[in-house]
Formats: structure tokens, C-alpha cells, sequence
């Protein structure tokens, strides 16, 4: 399924991990090896997701601690970060910003330049789920804010709540989501182009650093309005008063008759 | 070598199991029960006490029976609340110190407390298997932080026990409710014990169990529940005019028993009645209990676990229709009113086919067996419960590891110098969620010294931390520059050395009464301080519906309570004044509520025409 190769280099055999069986030890992990290595993929904007899955179920089962428990404790260290270093990259790999920054990062041999600018086409996105985040957060740090009974129940009752809260939060989460699937198409394109020689090459380069510029943002704005989207539904409906545990008194004046 | 056992150290119960011949069996100890109560006496001389034996005795040897010690795992003196404290035996702590149960002089600590359950377990497993027995698999909640785990696992050790993993309690259910099934999805497994709370939501694929999110509460559970039936019964109690007879540790004991008792019987039954012969002198006290009055009693202990999973699926990204099962795990899960917020949360019907008390310690078993190499196709995929991270300038949370990251794992990141020629770097590493460093828990604090001299911005200080498998964290930094490197082994607070801890105990046990008093007034003020202001609004709008008895009554009771409030005197005659207030102003709450409501009709009518 991957190919992941590697040489044991006490009985050089072939391997499919960084773990001999036969010599029980771990192999060295060369130096240089970036994460698609480490997993045998192709180093390139995009990855075959049921192939990193399955991949990464299957060295789990090599590197994890649980596998090798009788180990000596200096092959369980070297075990261990495997096992961390597998961890680490798959939960990279798998998520395209994290992915394709990863990858800028490796192809500028260090650190990313990041432009502070706003990617122009996410600009009015960024502006509107901006409002809206501040929209929900003085709604959230109302109803939070301790209040009388009176209060709280006026609070609960009102129409204009929690309801067109979620609604326009969810309308944002809507445009990232289409906004997110229109870089990931851009994504795809560059990934066609890969490893073209001259000048497609370095115009991919400077496409994926736009793309990660981009995914960064949208992440971001994602994530804001997940958490406002959690925390609204987080608040208790409760409309009792809080303050007495004591049983309420039936309201008066219904008798049916 | 010797069997791997796997253990379920409950706060109020635990089980030992062993997989044999191919299954996985809980043991019975000798006297043939399957669940040991954490419960050790700890006598004058001799040996302790542990489990069902103790129990028997704790309501006539309150003060040395130790039990729901698990909720001082791995606390400091600062951490424990006053009303923690309202325990049978004694209990100090002090600001950064541990907490200790002082018993005749001795310095008995919440580990050894477990070491001795642990002990007795090791020793059932032993005779059922007809081998000695030197490594377990215990558990722990998933929600606990770095010391707790630590702590755990020194409780372990203290029973001679190699500890071979420390797994999560959820996940261990997970396991267990997985076995001998071809699971392909996603799970969410809501635990709520004696003493803690978890909810994990695990993707199960090809007999690997991934967990995607946890969160919880480490105290919250079935123990406050009791709490709230016991001062309910207290009330009834002194309002019968036998308030004398209470605050004896051997009537709490039995108040505690009985409380129990009957909210047991109320998951099942509508109404239980209270016997207890003999309170006082001349008092026999006799009450009956129905389902609704306990479910207003324990509504907001219950209502505390909604936050937690509405987190977790969060978290995990996922909508409650995308699960299969939610599994119920812990004794508080037989409480129907529990079983109803777990049904509106996650909108289905909740699983009960595993065994709520027992399956957590089939699942330890279970991970003891893949250590054993059995289980082949099993593989557990847990995660850090809590973010792990740095303080850096400013105050400020430096978060290095995010909770909900896979174990084992590793991260680092480099940090430098806030200014000119810093020839140190102090380090705080911490855990938690929250933004600022002081509001979450420190794990440890070391120095890097030794940086070369060099303008602010310069010096290269990387600090690497590893999350083993147990789920316990090792600190590295590193000065990049001159390479000097320092490992850190995180403090919890049980390792600081005996003298310190005697010490810190002598002198916490002088403090001890006085602390807690303190505490409990300050408390007792706060509490009181809201209620008065939350009457003055009641009255200031609504006085005039209420009968002139009424409103003398209620001016009368506040005026007594804003007398005990500035006299500072107990924290005891503070509640009893707040009591009598509540109890004055319950009209008075109803109006506010009618008003409230009418109001807010009102309010609603005029948006919806104007909108």
C-alpha cells in the first residue's frame, strides 16, 4: 500500500518502518527525514488520505509503546519517539494548512515568510466574520454576566437571541467552508503541476505560498467561529431563578372554573 | 514474569479483573465480591482495613476510615475547598503543600490510602491466579492532570506494584464495550462516578480505538450528590429542633450511609423513607424522600455535565447524530434523571450493555493483556486531556502541546531572552486551558542557566516536551547555543522530601482548624452577600404583593443574616441565618419568577411585532 523503505542496518534487511522485528531495535531514523518520508509518501501539496490513513494505522501498530513492552529501556526511548514522531506527522499531514505550510517550510529550507497582509479574496470574509464574532461575544458575555432572576428570564425569552446568533455564525462557517474549498481546488491545481521543470515549478512555489497564506487565515477564522459556535450551545436554557433550590409556588388565579 | 492485573481505583469503588485462559474475569476476593468499597480504616495499631470490613466500621470509627481519598490525589493544600474538607476524618493542606489525613499522629497520605485498596486487589488477583503478582494496569479519569497521574502511579509503587500503564477510564470502557465486536465508528463514552466525571468520544476502525476529544470534571460525581441529600436531611433535622444533635463526625457518618442509601434506592423507586434510630440521646430520626425533591436536590450537580460534553463533541467536530453509541459508565449513570441529560445532549437513547461498575476494569485487563502481548489487533490510541505549554513574558499561557493531541507525542519550540546579557531563563511549565499562566495548574518551575552573555532576542532556548504513553509529560530544554541541557522531572507534590512534608504537616495541623473555619466563613460571607443583594432587587420591585407578615418576615430574617454577615462569628450560624432567608423569601422568588416570565412574554410580543 505506501512505500516506506527502510534498511536494517544490523542485518540489512528490507523494512517497511524504522523497527526490526528480527533484531528487535529500532532503526536510526536518517537525518533529513521530513514527515512524508517518515512516512513513505511523496513530498507534495496534496496526499492520498486513505493512503496516509491506512498507513498510519499500520506503523502505529509497529512504533506504539504498547507493542514493546519488553523492550530494553534504551530501545523503549527510541521507541517512544517513533512512536511521538509518527504522532506528529500524521496529524500534520492530514491537515492541508498545517500540511502545506509544512511543506513552504521545507522547500525555503526553515522559516516561512509570512506576508501579514489579508489575502485579498478573503478580505470581505475576514471583515464580516470579524463583526459577527463581536456580535456573538457581547452576546455571550451577556449572558453570562450573573444576572437577577428578572433579568435572566427577560434575557432567555428575548427573541433576538441565541437563535440569530447561531444563524449568522453558521452562515460564516458556510462561507469559510466555500471559501476553504476554492483554495483547496487552487491546491489541486498546483499539485497537478508538480515537479514540472522551470518555470511552472516556481510559479507552483509562489501559488502554494499564497495557498498557506490563505489556509492560515481561514483556519483561523474557522476556528473562532467554532468556539463562539460551542459556547452558544453551552448556555442553559434554564429560565428558573438560580438563587432558591425551593419549589415554586403554582401560579395563582388559573382556576379552571 | 508475573501477570499483568488491570485496575479500576475508583473514588468510591474498585475492581480488579485478569484476562485467563482467553477471558477476561472479574475477581472476586475471598469473601466473593466483585467490587471492593475504597474504603481504609487505619486502627490504632494493626494492620489497615480495607474495603467492605472498613466500611462497616465507618460510622463508628469516622475519624480514621478514610474514604473518597482519590479526590485528593495529587492535590495541593490551596486546591481543597472548604467543603472538600467536609469529610468524617481530617483532612489538611496548605498552599503549595500536599494534602495529608493526620490519624493518631501518623501522616497518612491520599497514596497510601490507595496503595492500601491497591494491596488488597494485588492480593485477590494473586489467589485467583495462584501466582504472586507484581504489575498492573490501573486507571485513572481521563480528565486528571500530570500530578494526579503521578500520584497514581506512585500509589502503585507504594503497594509493590510495577505500574505498567496508566490508562484512561473512559477509553478502558471503550475497550471493553469494543471486545469480541467488528466495531467501523464513532463512540462517545459518558463516565460519571463516585467522585469524577469524563466524557471521551473515541473513532473505533479496525480494532484500533482512537480517542478525538476528552473532557470532564475531576470533582464532580456521585459523592455530591450525597453532600446535597445530607444537608437537605439537615435541615430537616434542625428544623425538627434537634439541630444539637449534628456535626458529630459518627452522625455525619451515618447521615452520609443513609443519604447513599437512598438515592440508590430512588433511581429505581419514587419515594424511600430515612430511618436512623438513635441520632441523639433522645432523637430517632425518620423522613421520606421522593424522586422529585432528590432530583431538585441534585439538579445542578447533574446539569454540570452538559458543558463538558457539549466540549468534547465540539472538539472532536462532531454532531451527535454521527455517533452509534453512547456508553454509560460509573454508578451515577443508574440515576434516571442522569440517563435523561445524557439522552437530551446527545439526542439518542444511551447504551447500557456494558456493566457500569465493572467495565473499566475489564478494560484495563484487556490493555494488560495486549501488554502481554495477546490482543494482536488491538491497539489504544489515547489522548493528552489537558494543553500543555510555557509561561512566557507577559503572564501569558504558551501553549506547546494542544489538549486532544495523540499519545505518545513530542513538541518543542525555542524561546529567548527579554533582556540584555540574561544569563537565565526561568521555566514554568504548566497545564490547562486557560489564557493567562497564573490561572492554570504548574506543573514545575526550573532554571536554564548558564546562557552566554548576549543582547535581548539573541540567546536560542529550546524547550522540548515528551508525553509517554501513561500520558505523563518530560520536560528538555536545551540553551542551542552552548548546548547545556537540563531535564526536568515535573513536581507533584509527593515528592518532596519527608522532613519538608513533616514539617509542612506539623505545622498545617496547628493551622488546620483555624484554615478551614476561615475558609468556610469567607466562603459562607460570599454566599451570603448574594442572596441579600438578590432579595433587596426582589423587594424593591415586588414588596408590595407581599402580605405585611411576609414582608416582616423577610426584612426580619436578611436584617439577622446582614447581622451574622459583619459579625463574622461562624460560618455554621451564617448558613443557618441564609437558610432562614431562603426559607422566608420562596413567595417572594415566585413572584419573581411570574414577573420574569410576564415580562419576558412581553418583551417577546414587542419584538415580534416590531420586527
Amino acid at each position: 500500500m505506501d512505500s516506506l523503505q527502510v534498511k536494517c542496518q544490523s542485518c540489512d534487511q528490507q523494512l517497511a518502518s524504522f523497527f526490526c522485528h528480527d533484531c528487535r531495535i529500532a532503526v536510526p531514523v536518517p537525518r533529513g527525514v521530513d514527515y512524508f518520508r517518515y512516512l513513505g509518501l511523496p513530498q507534495r501539496p496534496l496526499v492520498d488520505a486513505q493512503r496516509l490513513e491506512a498507513t498510519y494505522l499500520r506503523l502505529s501498530q509497529e512504533y506504539h509503546p504498547d507493542r514493546h513492552p519488553d523492550l530494553s529501556a534504551e530501545e523503549k526511548e527510541a521507541i517512544l519517539y517513533r512512536s511521538a514522531l509518527l504522532n506528529q506527522a500524521y496529524s500534520c499531514l492530514r491537515n492541508p494548512k498545517q500540511r502545506v505550510q509544512y511543506l513552504v517550510e521545507l522547500l525555503t529550507g526553515g522559516e516561512r515568510s509570512r506576508s501579514k497582509a489579508i489575502p485579498p479574496q478573503i478580505a470581505e470574509l475576514f471583515r464580516r466574520v470579524q463583526t459577527t464574532l463581536m456580535a456573538a461575544d457581547a452576546y455571550l458575555k451577556e449572558a453570562e454576566r450573573p444576572k437577577s432572576s428578572i433579568e435572566a428570564v427577560a434575557f432567555a425569552l428575548k427573541s433576538s437571541g441565541v437563535t440569530a446568533q447561531r444563524e449568522s455564525l453558521m452562515a460564516c462557517r458556510k462561507s469559510i467552508e466555500g471559501e476553504q474549498a476554492t483554495v483547496l481546488s487552487e491546491l489541486q491545481e498546483i499539485d497537478a503541476q508538480w515537479h514540472q521543470a522551470g518555470e511552472a515549478s516556481e510559479q507552483a512555489f509562489h501559488r502554494l505560498n499564497n495557498v498557506a497564506d490563505a489556509l492560515s487565515y481561514l483556519d483561523r477564522l474557522g476556528q473562532q467561529v467554532h468556539e463562539r459556535l460551542v459556547a452558544l450551545h453551552m448556555l442553559t436554557p434554564a429560565i428558573l431563578p438560580a438563587t432558591s433550590t425551593a419549589p415554586m409556588p403554582h401560579p395563582v388565579g388559573t382556576d379552571p372554573q | 514474569m508475573s501477570r499483568i492485573i488491570g485496575i479500576d481505583l475508583g473514588t468510591t469503588n474498585s475492581v480488579v479483573a485478569v484476562m485467563d485462559s482467553g477471558m477476561t474475569l472479574v475477581v472476586a476476593d475471598t469473601s466473593g465480591e466483585r467490587i471492593t468499597p475504597s474504603v481504609v480504616l487505619f486502627p490504632k495499631d494493626g494492620e489497615p482495613l480495607v474495603g467492605t470490613p472498613a466500611n462497616r466500621q465507618r460510622a463508628l470509627e469516622s475519624d480514621r476510615t478514610i474514604y473518597s481519598a482519590k479526590r485528593f490525589m495529587g492535590k495541593r493544600g490551596y486546591e481543597i475547598a472548604a467543603e472538600d474538607m467536609v469529610v468524617t476524618y481530617p483532612v489538611t493542606g496548605k498552599g503549595e503543600g500536599p494534602v495529608v489525613f493526620p490519624i493518631d499522629g501518623r501522616v497518612i497520605c491520599p497514596e497510601d490510602v490507595a496503595a492500601e485498596v491497591l494491596k488488597k486487589l494485588r492480593d485477590d488477583a494473586a489467589a485467583f491466579l495462584g501466582q504472586d503478582v507484581t504489575r498492573a494496569v490501573i486507571t485513572v479519569p481521563a480528565y486528571f492532570n500530570d500530578a494526579q497521574r503521578n500520584a497514581t502511579k506512585r500509589a502503585g509503587e507504594l503497594a509493590g506494584l510495577t505500574v505498567e500503564r496508566i490508562i484512561n477510564e473512559p477509553t478502558a470502557a471503550a475497550l471493553a464495550y469494543g471486545l469480541g465486536q467488528e466495531l467501523d465508528a464513532h463512540i462517545a463514552v459518558y463516565d460519571f462516578g463516585g467522585g469524577t466525571f469524563d466524557i471521551s468520544i473515541l473513532e473505533v476502525r479496525e480494532g484500533v480505538f482512537k480517542v478525538l476529544s476528552t473532557c470532564g470534571n475531576t470533582r464532580l460525581g456521585g459523592d455530591d450528590i450525597d453532600a446535597r441529600i445530607v444537608a437537605h436531611l439537615e435541615r430537616q433535622i434542625r428544623q425538627a429542633g434537634h439541630g444539637d444533635s449534628l456535626g458529630r463526625p459518627h452522625v455525619t457518618a451515618r447521615l452520609r450511609d443513609a443519604a447513599e442509601a437512598a438515592k440508590k434506592v430512588l433511581s429505581d423507586e419514587t419515594e424511600t423513607e430515612i430511618k436512623l434510630p438513635f441520632l441523639g440521646p433522645d432523637f430517632s430520626f425518620s423522613y421520606t424522600l421522593d424522586r422529585p425533591t432528590l432530583e431538585a436536590l441534585m439538579r445542578d450537580v447533574v446539569e454540570q455535565t452538559r458543558r463538558p460534553c457539549i466540549q468534547a463533541l465540539g472538539d472532536a467536530r462532531l454532531e451527535p447524530e454521527q455517533l452509534a453509541a453512547v456508553l454509560l459508565v460509573g454508578g451515577s449513570t443508574r440515576i434516571p434523571m442522569v440517563r435523561d441529560l445524557v439522552e437530551s445532549i446527545f439526542q439518542r437513547t444511551p447504551d447500557s450493555s456494558i456493566n457500569p461498575d465493572e467495565a473499566v476494569a475489564v478494560g484495563a485487563a484487556t490493555q494488560a493483556a495486549i501488554l502481554e502481548g495477546h490482543h494482536d489487533e488491538l491497539l489504544l490510541l489515547d489522548v493528552t486531556p489537558l494543553s500543555l505549554g510555557i509561561e512566557t513574558y507577559g503572564g501569558l499561557m504558551n501553549v506547546i502541546i494542544p489538549r486532544n493531541t495523540t499519545i505518545p507525542t513530542k513538541a518543542g519550540e525555542s524561546f529567548t531572552t527579554a533582556v540584555d546579557n540574561q544569563r537565565s531563563v526561568s521555566i514554568r511549565v504548566l497545564q490547562g486551558e486557560r489564557e493567562m499562566a497564573h490561572d492554570n495548574w504548574e506543573l514545575g518551575k526550573f532554571l536554564l542557566e548558564g546562557i552566554d552573555p548576549a543582547p535581548a532576542g539573541v540567546p536560542r532556548v529550546g524547550v522540548q516536551f515528551t508525553i509517554d504513553a501513561d500520558g505523563i509529560l518530560h520536560v528538555l530544554a536545551r540553551d542551542q547555543l552552548t548546548g547545556h541541557e537540563q531535564t526536568v522531572r515535573m513536581k507533584s507534590t509527593v515528592d518532596m522530601p519527608e522532613e519538608q512534608v513533616n514539617e509542612m504537616v506539623q505545622e498545617s495541623i496547628r493551622r488546620a482548624q483555624e484554615d478551614m473555619a476561615k475558609r468556610s466563613l469567607v466562603e459562607a460571607q460570599v454566599k451570603a452577600k448574594n442572596l441579600i443583594q438578590a432579595v433587596a432587587a426582589g423587594m424593591a420591585q415586588l414588596q408590595d404583593r407581599l402580605t405585611p407578615a411576609e414582608r416582616e418576615r423577610v426584612n426580619h430574617t436578611v436584617a439577622a443574616l446582614q447581622r451574622e454577615v459583619s459579625n463574622e462569628t461562624s460560618a455554621r450560624a451564617i448558613n443557618e441565618a441564609y437558610q432562614a432567608v431562603d426559607e422566608a423569601t420562596t413567595r417572594l422568588a415566585g413572584l419573581m419568577y411570574e414577573e420574569a416570565v410576564r415580562q419576558g412574554a412581553a418583551a417577546q410580543q414587542g419584538d415580534s411585532t416590531t420586527s
